[in-house]
């Protein structure tokens, strides 16, 4: 809450307080300060609530002081003195209490950084001067998430020089992108993804495996600097926020640039990526001097739940690139014609619950345990309520619980391509009322939906799939949610099991390393195998956390949603287009460490590197050793795959592919 | 995915089906009076030169030379196996020569110590895990020195604090050796835990010499003392787990090489036969 005492001359006008966090000042009428006199400019200045406090922005023709001062802008405390000639407005009071704070709070609570630190009150005037923002109605937005919160905190300018590569195929990221002038090349697969830090990884051939026998290094990290040669293609440079930048020297030589996509001024990329947390589709490049705006996915969020003219941008753009194909990879979609498909298309609504920076604040769910997490969990569907829908899950992962006494009890878990809802509604069509739904879904990190209305379900979708295949997908879907007796899954997962996969998100993993320590002699034949491998260096760990008698080790998962993948500046960590593991391109792999913090999971080591001799590689700048981040690559390029697997004779080591529960409870209970 | 009960029952299934056609022609060969021993003895240095090739299988871990886990139960039933051949090749009886001796001694040492590793990778895996935290065997110096660490600590801050020296006699009595190194291994191997109730009826009976300052610190090296002796059980029951192969590899490559002295003299002086 700000307390003003507004004065003319010496004589008292009257006192405000205000708890919005946008209080605008000026002559006319609707005005929340209204102070009428033809030296005051209609709309005078504007006094904002943000995450750094309250501070007041000159609109005026006439100009304002605070302390004596001419600005632009600035903060405001208790006892400034705001001048607007003829009056005097006296900061009387600020008070930053639980309801006014709360964007403040919400900032601070979220421990995160603003996008763009710097970002000052003139940058934020001029990006609510954009196209898109100027068309929005700040209105419609919360007090406690006024737009301009928004913009100040979840976006940046960032500049761009000709050749730049501003987003890469294949990278995960969590911004989208909004073209403020200049204009970029959009590649859909033309350019090498050698000249996007990616790096093809053969299988080796019998001859160069055995040769690892005596090629292996005795060092530890031995890399020959003759592989760090830069491709002729590519160049460095920093940006103006001190980040390495990469750049295509000459576009035309390396590409047709008939062959490529120009986006102009005034359009937006990326923001379906952003989104639905799904690899760039497109490498885009800026063509001469660009400028635009970086939007962080809340915001992105915020805009399109608050303002209709983007709801609609971005979801016609899913509608027409991702819907239709997700529609036909769920297996009870199979049967729909074309046609229904397009109504069903039409009236498919999108809904993001959850956190997609769910990574930041892992430990803390981890460690406060299962109630902890439950409860924090946004619900998407209760039990007991009637489903307005199918639910359809599009990416993240959902817990699917039961209410149990005070509790909540895991049931299941739901990835992309399942359902939640269908046998309630199924039930209801059938005996021609409403079932309520059994079970509670909840979003674990981040989930986002699909929500078809029951209306066409049952007009559409369920009269179109023969009833042997209701039979069989209601049978599949019961074996998912519908547990055969307390305290063990459909599955014969153990609940204890369950739960602990499920509150540390190992289920993120598509080749977790579960260890049975029952059977386990800790031999450390996998971590030898490992190292053999990996010219004597192994890449994982034989630790971590312990689930019953289970371990889930340190080693790479390949993530469903891969967040060390967002933020690497040169591609070097990447999903192998062929099998879908993460892998590091150590060519360019610059050390920045950013993958490594980012892996909730530790499954990251930076790792100093050595030449033949045993001698630390150092920086020629800055002499400081050069770093490279290193994990396990899933043995890509060795034949028959992992080789920590192939190697534990007791079976006691697995790589497991946590969205196949029925592999899962079949390998736990072997 | 197959359940290891069902794959054990099948493969105990096929070893007593192999070791009951083995002694069929064991027993048809003493039939017919002809010497079944060149016989029995090629095919049971078949079975060993391919149960030694286990160990080369490891040594190349990054080639697609199956999984380790099948070699290993082939190896498991095939040394099973290779026990009742080695029985048949020497007609059930106690050799009597010296190089034969040397020979089925060396092999029951091997076969022997091949059972106990079995033996003992299959329960000390189990208690392993049942001891709650996972401790890697390389580790496990550093954890000891830090425990020791602790206790001595708590010991001088009682000397300095309380001016009291019983503390400090106990510790140097009963408890020092116990700090400073592994204790304890065959117990720990048999999974006893009587030690672990002696030294804590000491800790008890000392109790009553103690204020309550002191007891507050006997309570925290009484926590030590449990952690400790858990350490040494990791230590011991790894040991384990480590060491018998070193005395099953190095034998079987002497096995090997002996066998290969036995097959040349029994070639050399076979005399006609």
């Amino acid at each position: 809450m700000i307390s003003l005492r507004v004065k003319k001359g010496s004589e008292f006008v009257a006192d405000y307080s205000f708890t919005k966090s946008e209080v605008t000042v000026g002559r006319v009428a609707d005005s929340d300060m209204v102070l009428d006199l033809p030296t005051i400019s209609r709309k005078h200045a504007t006094i904002t609530l943000d995450r750094n406090g309250y501070g007041i922005l000159d609109q005026s023709a006439f100009g304002t002081l605070v302390n004596k001062r001419s600005i632009q802008s600035s903060r405001l405390k208790t006892g400034d003195v705001v001048s607007i000639f003829p009056f005097t407005i006296t900061v009387s009071r600020i008070v930053y209490d639980s309801t006014v704070a709360s964007i403040a709070d919400d900032y601070v609570r979220r421990g995160e950084d603003p996008l763009d630190p710097g970002m000052s009150y003139d940058e934020v005037e001029s990006i609510l001067g954009f196209a898109p923002f100027a068309a929005m109605d700040p209105k419609n937005f919360p007090d406690k998430l006024p737009l301009r919160a928004v913009i100040e905190h979840d976006t940046a300018i960032r500049n761009y020089s000709s050749g730049d590569l501003i987003i890469r195929r294949g990278d995960y990221g969590n911004t989208a992108f909004y073209i403020v002038s200049g204009r970029v090349q959009v590649d859909y697969g033309k350019l090498p993804s050698s000249l996007l830090g990616h790096r093809q990884r053969k299988r080796k051939s019998w001859p160069r495996a055995v040769a690892q026998m005596w090629e292996n290094p005795g060092l530890p990290e031995v890399r020959s600097m003759d592989s760090y040669k830069t491709d002729a293609r590519l160049g460095y440079r920093q940006s103006d926020d001190s980040k390495t930048r990469i750049f295509l020297q000459d576009i035309s030589s390396i590409v047709d640039i008939t062959e490529l996509v120009t986006l102009e001024s005034g359009e937006f990329f990326g923001e379906i990526s952003a989104l639905g947390r799904t690899p760039r589709s497109a490498t885009i490049i800026a063509d001469g001097e660009v400028s635009v705006l970086e939007i962080r996915w809340k915001a992105l969020r915020n805009l399109r739940r608050y303002d209709e003219a983007i709801r609609e941008h971005i979801d016609e753009i899913y509608r027409k690139r991702s819907l239709d194909s997700h529609l036909l990879s769920t297996p009870i979609f199979r049967h729909v014609s074309n046609e229904i498909r397009g109504e069903i298309k039409k009236e498919t609504t999108f809904e993001t619950y959850g956190n997609f920076d769910w990574n930041t604040s892992y430990n803390q769910y981890a460690k406060r345990g299962s109630d902890y997490s439950i409860s924090s969990e946004p619900i998407i569907a209760q039990e007991g309520d009637y489903p307005n829908g199918l639910i359809l899950i599009r990416s993240g992962f959902a817990r699917v619980s039961r209410k149990v006494a005070s509790g909540h009890h895991t049931v299941t878990y739901l990835g992309r391509g399942d359902v939640f809802g269908f046998q309630e509604l199924l039930e209801g069509w059938r005996k021609e009322t409403t079932a309520v739904l059994r079970c509670t879904l909840r979003a674990i990190g981040y989930v986002d939906i699909l929500l078809i209305p029951t209306r066409l379900i049952e007009k559409y979708l369920l009269p179109s799939i023969p009833h042997a295949d209701v039979e069989s997908i209601v049978s599949r879907i019961d074996q998912n949610v519908l547990p055969e007796k307390a305290g063990v899954s459909a599955h014969q997962i153990n609940q204890e099991t369950l739960e602990s996969l499920v509150e540390n998100r190992f289920i993120n993993g598509t080749a977790t390393m579960m260890i049975d320590l029952d059977r386990c002699t800790r031999c450390d034949d996998c971590v030898r195998a490992c190292g053999a491998a990996h010219d004597n260096n192994p890449r994982f760990i034989r630790h971590g956390k312990v689930i019953g008698k289970h371990m889930v080790a340190n080693a790479c998962m390949h993530c469903t949603d891969p967040v060390c993948m967002i933020g690497c500046p040169t591609g070097a960590i990447h999903r192998s287009e062929a099998g879908g593991e993460i892998l590091i391109n150590d060519i360019t792999c610059i050390g920045c460490g950013t993958c490594a913090n980012s892996c909730p999971y530790d499954n990251i080591r930076m790792v100093e590197i050595n030449d033949d001799n045993g001698d630390m590689i150092l920086d020629k700048v800055t002499h400081d050793p050069v770093k490279k981040a290193t994990k396990c690559d899933l043995c890509v390029d060795q034949l028959g795959g992992p080789a920590c697997e192939r190697a534990c004779p007791h079976d006691a080591l697995g790589r497991i592919d946590m969205r196949d529960l029925e592999s899962l409870g079949s390998w736990l209970n072997r | 995915m197959i359940r290891f009960r069902k794959r054990r029952a099948v493969n105990i299934g096929i070893l007593a089906a192999l070791s009951v056609a083995a002694y069929l022609c064991y027993y048809l060969n003493t039939l017919t009076l002809s010497n079944g021993n060149f016989g029995s003895g090629w095919i049971l240095l078949g079975v060993m030169i391919f149960l030694a090739a286990y160990n080369g299988r490891k040594k190349f871990p990054f080639l697609p030379l199956g999984r380790s886990s099948v070699w290993l139960q082939f190896h498991a039933y095939g040394g099973l196996l290779s026990i009742f051949l080695f029985l048949c090749h020497i007609q059930f009886r106690i050799p009597n020569g010296c190089l034969e001796i040397v020979l089925a001694t060396l092999f029951v040492i091997v076969a022997g110590s091949g059972v106990v590793g079995l033996l003992i990778s299959r329960s000390f895996a189990r208690r392993l895990s049942a001891q709650g935290e996972e401790v890697i065997y390389e580790r496990i110096p550093l954890f000891r020195r830090n425990i020791s660490k602790a206790a001595e600590g708590l010991i001088l801050q009682s000397v300095s604090e309380m001016q009291s020296t019983v503390l400090a006699s106990f510790y140097r009595e009963y408890l020092h050796l116990f700090f400073s190194r592994p204790r304890y291994f065959w117990h720990h191997i048999f999974g006893s835990r009587e030690p672990l109730r002696i030294l804590t009826r000491r800790i008890k009976a000392n109790n009553r010499y103690l204020d309550e300052s002191e007891r507050e610190i006997m309570k925290n090296i009484t926590e030590l003392v449990k952690v400790k002796y858990d350490l040494d059980c990791h230590y011991a029951l790894q040991s384990a787990l480590k060491g018998w192969l070193f005395v099953h590899i190095p034998l079987t490559f002497a096995l090997l090489l002996v066998a290969g002295l036995h097959v040349l003299l029994i070639y050399l002086f076979r005399g006609g036969i």
